[in-house]
């Protein structure tokens, strides 16, 4: 097959063409939709790993307290001042955006590295969902430090229920995604309703009178399981920044903010973000810590509420490796130019692989950082061109007026920023602050002889 | 009114998940029972919820 950019790139515009233009005045919508966009979006598989995981890393009670409703804050600030004033000021997705910025060719590869990521994040819900359906065959869950698969029953579960979902994708996205709209306030539910019966059995009373007692002492204790990395109360106040670096400093969720009315509406992020990433985690910490400190969503949702819970789990991995299939098979569709069924069945396949290994699933905290870290420079130089080269007289959309397929400024700035982040000696989860602001000075600095030559022809007499 | 009757079916039926929840929380339900009637409640919610989403659209 001969890889042509300009047929890649004609591709990859008709699969987003009908987002090219601007959102118009009559199709933006009120704010209680991105509201329940946010809670519905912010409720998932991940909850049950990521509240459960904090208990293991040995955070404490308070540490994880004012650690998430930082962390959250800052995240919903994010949301609130970077991405969607950008939204709002364009009404474009970050894809057309970044066309115009860096061209098609750096949009093929962003696209790209977005599926390989997805198909990853998709393959550790396969993973959870595969620790509920192992318990009707009393299968042994892979440990914490697994990176292999520990059975062959566990390879069998995680290929059926890949194959399974993929089938799904295959079969119908929109009609599944309406059904993911029923089911994201029952698992929100599941999470409460399972912290709640499990409070019981770890000797809170009813009255609550003695649960701070057993939440720091039984619950959040401080103390790290064997061979897990003791968390802080930083560690977790980046975590929650993070956790969604892409969708907010990473702009793309610019996809739902350019229908907002008002730039502010980024702060109804925080109904995403205080249900799914403050509750939820809560909920799953009491739940791990009422089986004992092990890393088993489904049994720690079956000890709780039975054969729902297991639903629960097995629902929320799939209703999040659903949109997550979806998404990668679209972004590789662009580049093979095949039919979207074909395309997604090989997504399909390679995440059905890939849920295989535990080390995804056992390893999500850290996944999720580099997810996070792998992205995050789009985000920088969008913003840099976006609010800083106005300011500083710098030519915008270098790539489209100049009709470049890639504007290797931006190459440079994301591989050097990336290079900047992994090597420098802090712990994973702050790597990408100072990643973000070296990829806006560098991108900054790349792009300054422009604004010099632009200075100098407007006043030749000085030159 | 069909599509007004399944919203409300599908908020009640959430609000009474919650209900076995606290009533087991409080001693009110033993665990076996709360699961049986947890999963039950829940089928009726997805029951109802599936319908008024399929209708809405």
């Amino acid at each position: 097959m001969a890889f042509r950019l300009s047929e890649v790139a004609s591709r990859m515009d008709k699969l987003y063409e009908f987002d090219r233009e601007p959102v118009t005045e009559g199709n933006l919508k009120p704010g209680v939709l991105f509201a329940s966009v946010f809670a519905g979006e912010h409720v998932a598989a991940t909850e049950f790993v990521i509240g459960a995981f904090f208990v293991l890393h040995g955070v404490t009670a308070s540490d994880l307290i004012l650690g998430l409703l930082l962390g959250n804050l800052l995240a919903v600030l994010s949301w609130t001042f970077i991405c969607a004033p950008i939204a709002v000021d364009t009404r474009l997705t970050l894809y057309w955006y970044l066309r115009k910025i860096a061209g098609p060719g750096v949009t093929l590869i962003y696209n790209v590295a977005n599926a390989f990521l997805y198909c990853i994040l998709a393959g550790a819900m396969i993973s959870v969902s595969a620790t509920a359906v192992g318990l009707a065959f009393k299968m042994k869950v892979p440990g914490l430090n697994d990176i292999f698969p520990n059975s062959v029953l566990w390879v069998v579960i995680c290929l059926v229920l890949g194959a399974l979902f993929t089938l799904l994708a295959i079969l119908g996205f929109e009609k599944l995604s309406r059904f993911a709209e029923v089911a994201s306030p029952w698992i929100f539910l599941v999470f409460i309703a399972g912290a709640l019966v499990s409070l019981p059995k770890l000797g809170v009373k009813p009255d609550f009178g003695n649960f701070w007692e057993v939440a720091t002492t039984k619950i959040w204790n401080g103390i790290a399981v064997a061979g897990q990395e003791r968390l802080g109360f930083w560690h977790v106040v980046f975590f929650a920044w993070f956790c969604n670096l892409a969708m907010n400093v990473g702009l793309s969720d610019m996809a739902i903010f350019r229908y907002a009315k008002k730039w502010t509406y980024g702060l109804y992020s925080a109904f995403g973000a205080y249900s799914g990433h403050f509750l939820a985690w809560i909920c799953s910490g009491v739940m791990v810590a009422a089986i004992g400190r092990e890393m088993h969503p489904g049994k720690m949702a079956f000890e709780a509420l039975g054969l729902a819970g297991v639903l629960a789990v097995v629902l929320s991995g799939w209703t999040t490796a659903n949109p997550t299939l979806y998404r990668a098979g679209l972004a590789l569709q662009t580049i093979t130019g095949w039919p979207r069924w074909k395309i997604t069945l090989l997504a399909g396949a390679v995440t059905s692989i890939l849920s295989c290994f535990p080390l995804f699933f056992m390893k999500l905290l850290d996944y999720v950082a580099i997810y996070g870290l792998v992205l995050m420079p789009v985000g920088a130089i969008v913003f840099t061109e976006h609010w800083i080269f106005p300011r500083l007289g710098i030519p915008r959309y270098q790539a489209e007026e100049r009709k470049k397929a890639f504007n290797w400024k931006v190459l440079l700035v994301w591989g050097g920023s990336l290079a900047f982040a992994f090597a420098l000696p802090i712990h994973l989860y702050f790597r990408w602050l100072p990643g973000y602001i070296f990829a806006l000075a560098f991108y900054v600095l790349l792009n300054l002889p422009l604004r010099n030559k632009s200075t100098m022809a407007e006043n030749p007499a000085d030159s | 009114m069909k599509k007004r009757l399944l919203q409300i079916i599908s908020v009640a039926t959430l609000l009474c998940c919650l209900l076995l929840a606290w009533l087991n929380f409080i001693g009110k339900i033993p665990t076996p029972a709360l699961k049986l009637w947890f999963l039950l409640v829940s089928l009726v919610y997805f029951v109802a919820a599936t319908s008024y989403v399929s209708k809405k659209a």
